[in-house]
């Protein structure tokens, strides 16, 4: 059917010169709008959040940002104070400054979410390499046992694997990667196996050829794009269930100020002071949007097909 | 020869795309009388589809008509409202699309979208659009029409399913049926038979029909007038034999020249026309096809040449005229046509470092 | 038809080992992970009284024999005695909670699923206009924010703020859910709206851009060609076709008003079962654990059957295997 875009684009006698594919993506991804600010939000984020947990020094940038490193220390006189020079986003119930609360929540998300997905590209690569790689029966116990993961809520997985390992951050850490491999193990398996399809593998086997090597060596620059995408719309996703975990009083303890935590300890004191909640809530739903927003942009610049 | 059944009248459809406007056709005028074969040919993206679709104003976005007329029984379908284009499409012209296997409603049974197309007029009443269903597909040749109208399109081959297309396109017994390349998405058995079957009807309906196609052997088989379109223009028209015999525009030449190769016929690669048609939002000055024209003199760079008769009824867009070229030329046209191909294919082969240049 | 009975008996079949599969994580990593029930914050409990309480619960058999007592048990439908609730079996405190979870889930679902698929029809319908890009960006917003900020960002305006600007005249109480069977009070709206937010934003993004597929199709071409009205071009040949992959959502959909209960219960003080699965995990009730979790395994297998079925027959074109 001859779209617009279709009646240039249609007639192509010769093949388009390859121009450098990450190169071409990055023009696609600066031109939204959104996912630009989106990564914008993240990279202040990082640096303020890596600031929080660095030692304030007096006169030092973070001094005069307010970030104390220290969101621990109570001050309870000055309890639930209105925001000042001091406290630019005030005080909670015992003192403690919610700004550098926030921040270093900040380091706790961002380190959970992004960290994490190493853990899932090492967990949901690995299966589904060997699920593509072996076939057979291999494939099908592999294939069988992801379905039966995806058929269950992420929440209800983390929330029994965490009942187990009792409430850390190291344990909500392997919870996540123990739930989140499963999107990715489907896909790396669906790129083995179109890659084995080709003839060239086909003849490599025949041959006697070691295949795994070859099957790497497409794998890789082949699912790359794909796989940063799933990896990316990974990171909102375990930023939720830690908040949640939180919330619920299953994950980070207090007197660490987790986003999760702050909300939870905001709640109980909700019709003292709603701020204590509407902070941190801002914090985790803004850091998730940017997250959906770069992952989005990614997806669309990685994917020319998707162009919409 | 026989009365006029639709006059298009300088055509103008654009697009508004981001990358600029698309003057996907730009000034045709062309006509059909009733009963008659028309067949537009030329590359895809030359214009043909969207002029077909402009007729039944079925113009995707961002496309719109911007001017021109398009005279049905003397009566102007752009400016129709929304009820009488309604009652016009499929009634009094139909359309068969090009793919299909994407043509038919994938959740609905071939029978009711037939029916449902008879429905959509009031030229039968609703028992007898039911039973003229089965009739409409023994006419198209589908076996076992009893059943097949209870079918799901899935379970259709794509020769029955065009069939099903055809079907529908004639179920009002429209005056005018437009074919929009109905048998590129076959195989070649069922090429012939979709063509056998459209003369047949022709004939024994007296449907005139508008046949778009890239495919020239196609038009000599089925259609008596042929236009030939490049670049959203009308670059010449005439009786199919006399263009067969004389081309006179270089761009028929090549076409004629061209053979579509069979395994290659569903990507509209035509062989021996180096180099694309032009970005319709940026043309060329002067003749549209200058670029890629063999024959090229200086004046074809600068003027565009209009529509003048070279022949009884044979219009064509030149300044050269094919007859008027000498028997060296187009000799050394041949070859260096050939040659460019060698030449490509070698450069495809050639290793990479060679081969590629580093785009921007 | 016996196509379709056989194809149900067997997925039916395929549960058993599931279930199986699914006691067995949740029992061993309940048993495997180091403490268990009877740690308390403060004051421990004495040896002697772990040891009473362990014999009493069968905690002190060697754990494949625990198993084994507990798989014989859920065939026979004992589930166990809650072990935070002493004398309590499971299966009666889920009865207990369930009319709570049914109600607000029932409430949430009956709402989402048509205003989901309704603001994405219409905003494909009308792509690029201001409604379009409203409902875009309320339904992107909506799917980003956690539906606990949603709750407590819901409380802040519609019960403290109300409350604080109408002199406490009008405003929508917070607390719990007075009448479990009662899909009509003011008390379930915030919660549904915590509760739905989500998913009808998943739903509208869905639809709207299958729907927006759909139209792009040759077949919408063909019915517009064929003169049909725009109402019977929509009806019949775009929305019959872009609403079938919006069924494959409501799988999906469910999972995610089970895990939402957890967090919405906690937030409005709803004794459903979602808040009771999050009090037994954060005290390791593994009986109630491991009984809401079968629980929630066995609704997402039938939903989800549910769905496969429903898909044979909206759309002609699916063949049952397997």
């Amino acid at each position: 059917m001859a779209t617009a875009i279709g009646i240039a684009q249609q007639v192509d006698w010769d093949v388009p010169e390859q121009t450098g594919l990450w190169s071409d993506a990055w023009v696609r991804f600066r031109r939204n709008r959104l996912a630009v600010g989106g990564l914008a939000v993240i990279i202040v984020m990082i640096v303020l959040a890596i600031g929080a947990r660095l030692p304030a020094t007096p006169g030092g940038l973070w001094h005069i940002l307010h970030i104390t490193g220290d969101p621990v220390s109570q001050d309870v006189v000055n309890s639930y104070a209105l925001p000042s020079l001091q406290h630019p986003l005030g005080t909670d119930i015992l003192g403690r400054d919610q700004l550098s609360r926030i921040l270093y929540g900040a380091s706790i998300s961002l380190t959970i979410g992004i960290v994490v997905q190493i853990l899932i590209l090492f967990i949901g690569g690995g299966i589904g390499m060997a699920a593509g790689y072996f076939g057979g029966w291999v494939d099908n116990l592999l294939m069988r046992f992801t379905d039966i993961m995806y058929a269950f809520p992420d929440l209800l997985l983390v929330l029994v694997f965490v009942a187990a390992f009792g409430p850390s951050f190291w344990s909500i850490f392997i919870a996540l990667g123990l739930v989140y491999w499963v999107g990715l193990a489907r896909l790396v398996r669906g790129q083995v196996l179109s890659i084995k399809e080709k003839e060239y593998v086909e003849a490599a086997i025949m041959t006697g050829t070691a295949p795994l090597k070859l099957i790497v060596k497409h794998l890789v620059p082949n699912s790359l794009g794909p796989v940063i995408v799933t990896l990316t719309f990974g990171i909102p996703a375990a930023i939720f269930t830690e908040a949640a975990l939180s919330f619920l009083g299953i994950g980070i303890r207090p007197p660490e100020p987790s986003w999760g935590v702050m909300i939870e300890d905001g709640y109980g004191g909700i019709f003292a002071d709603p701020r204590q909640v509407i902070f941190p809530g801002i914090a985790v739903a803004l850091t998730m949007l940017s997250f959906t927003f770069v992952g989005d942009g990614l997806r669309d610049a990685l994917d020319p097909r998707m162009k919409r | 020869m026989g009365q006029i059944l639709l006059q298009v009248d300088d055509l103008h459809t654009q697009f508004f795309t981001s990358r600029g406007v698309v003057r996907a056709v730009d000034g045709v005028s062309l006509h059909i009388d009733a009963g008659e074969t028309l067949g537009i040919v030329g590359e895809s993206g030359c214009g043909k589809t969207i002029t077909a679709l402009s007729i039944l104003r079925l113009v995707p976005d961002p496309g719109r008509i911007t001017a021109g007329k398009i005279m049905f029984r003397g009566r102007d379908v752009t400016k129709f409202d929304d009820d009488e284009i309604r009652d016009f499409r499929g009634n009094d012209v139909a359309m068969i699309f090009q793919d299909p296997m994407t043509s038919l409603n994938p959740v609905t049974k071939v029978g009711f979208q037939i029916e449902e197309a008879m429905t959509a007029h009031n030229r039968f009443s609703a028992s007898l659009a039911r039973t003229r269903v089965v009739e409409l597909l023994k006419r198209v040749r589908v076996p076992a029409a009893e059943s097949r109208v209870k079918d799901y399109p899935h379970q259709f081959s794509g020769g029955m399913r065009q069939r099903a297309m055809i079907a529908m396109g004639l179920a009002n017994e429209p005056s005018l049926l437009i074919a929009d390349e109905p048998t590129t998405a076959l195989d070649v058995t069922v090429q012939a038979q979709i063509i056998q079957l459209m003369k047949q009807l022709n004939r024994e309906l007296g449907t005139a029909m508008m046949l778009i196609t890239h495919n020239m052997a196609l038009v000599a088989s089925l259609c008596q007038r042929v236009v030939v379109m490049y670049a959203g223009r009308i670059v010449e028209e005439g009786p199919v034999e006399q263009i067969f015999k004389s081309p006179q525009h270089p761009y028929t030449w090549s076409l004629l020249r061209s053979v579509p190769r069979v395994d290659e016929a569903r990507k509209d690669r035509l062989v021996s026309i180096h180099g694309l048609p032009p970005d319709l939002t940026n043309p060329p000055p002067g003749c549209k096809f200058h670029p890629r024209c063999p024959f090229v003199i200086d004046r074809c760079k600068i003027d565009e040449p209009g529509l003048s008769e070279v022949a009884a009824n044979q219009v064509a867009r030149c300044w050269v005229l094919m007859r008027n070229v000498k028997d060296e030329d187009v000799a050394a046209a041949k070859a260096s046509a050939l040659s460019l191909d060698a030449a490509k294919k070698l450069k495809a082969e050639a290793p990479p470092e060679v081969g590629t240049v580093a785009g921007g | 038809m016996t196509n379709l009975a056989i194809y149900i008996i067997r997925r039916l079949l395929w549960m058993i080992p599931v279930l199986f599969f699914v006691i067995v994580i949740t029992f061993g990593l309940m048993h495997l992970a180091p403490g268990g029930p009877w740690d308390r914050e403060g004051r421990q409990l004495s040896p002697q009284v772990v040891n009473n309480l362990n014999v009493k619960y069968g905690l002190d058999k060697p754990l494949p024999q625990q198993f084994l007592t507990y798989i014989w048990g859920v065939v026979h439908f004992d589930f166990g005695d809650s072990l935070k609730s002493p004398g309590q079996h499971v299966s009666d405190r889920i009865l207990q909670s369930w009319p709570y979870t049914f109600t607000l889930g029932a409430v949430a679902f009956i709402l989402l699923v048509p205003i989901g698929i309704g603001l994405g029809v219409i905003a494909a319908l009308r792509q690029n206009s201001l409604l379009d890009y409203t409902a875009l960006g309320l339904a992107t917003a909506a799917a980003s924010t956690p539906n606990f900020v949603v709750g407590i960002f819901l409380i802040i305006v519609f019960a403290l703020g109300m409350n604080k600007l109408t002199d406490g005249n009008f405003y929508f109480p917070t607390g719990g859910m007075p009448q479990p069977f009662n899909p009509f009070q003011v008390e379930l709206i915030m919660p549904v709206i915590t509760l739905a937010a989500l998913p009808t934003a998943y739903i509208a993004r869905l639809t709207r851009s299958s729907t927006l597929d759909t139209l792009r199709q040759d077949f919408v071409r063909t019915a517009w060609a064929k003169g049909l009205k725009s109402r019977l071009v929509v009806m019949r040949h775009v929305l019959k076709n872009s609403l079938i992959p919006v069924v494959t959502a409501l799988g999906p959909t469910f999972a995610f008003l089970i895990t939402g209960s957890f967090i919405t219960e906690t937030l409005f003080s709803i004794p459903g079962i979602g808040r009771a699965f999050v009090t037994s995990i954060a005290g390791r009730d593994y009986t109630m654990i491991l009984g809401t979790t079968i629980l929630f395994a066995v609704l997402i297998a039938l939903v989800n059957l549910v769905v496969d079925v429903l898909y044979v027959f909206i759309d002609p074109r699916v063949r049952l295997t397997d």
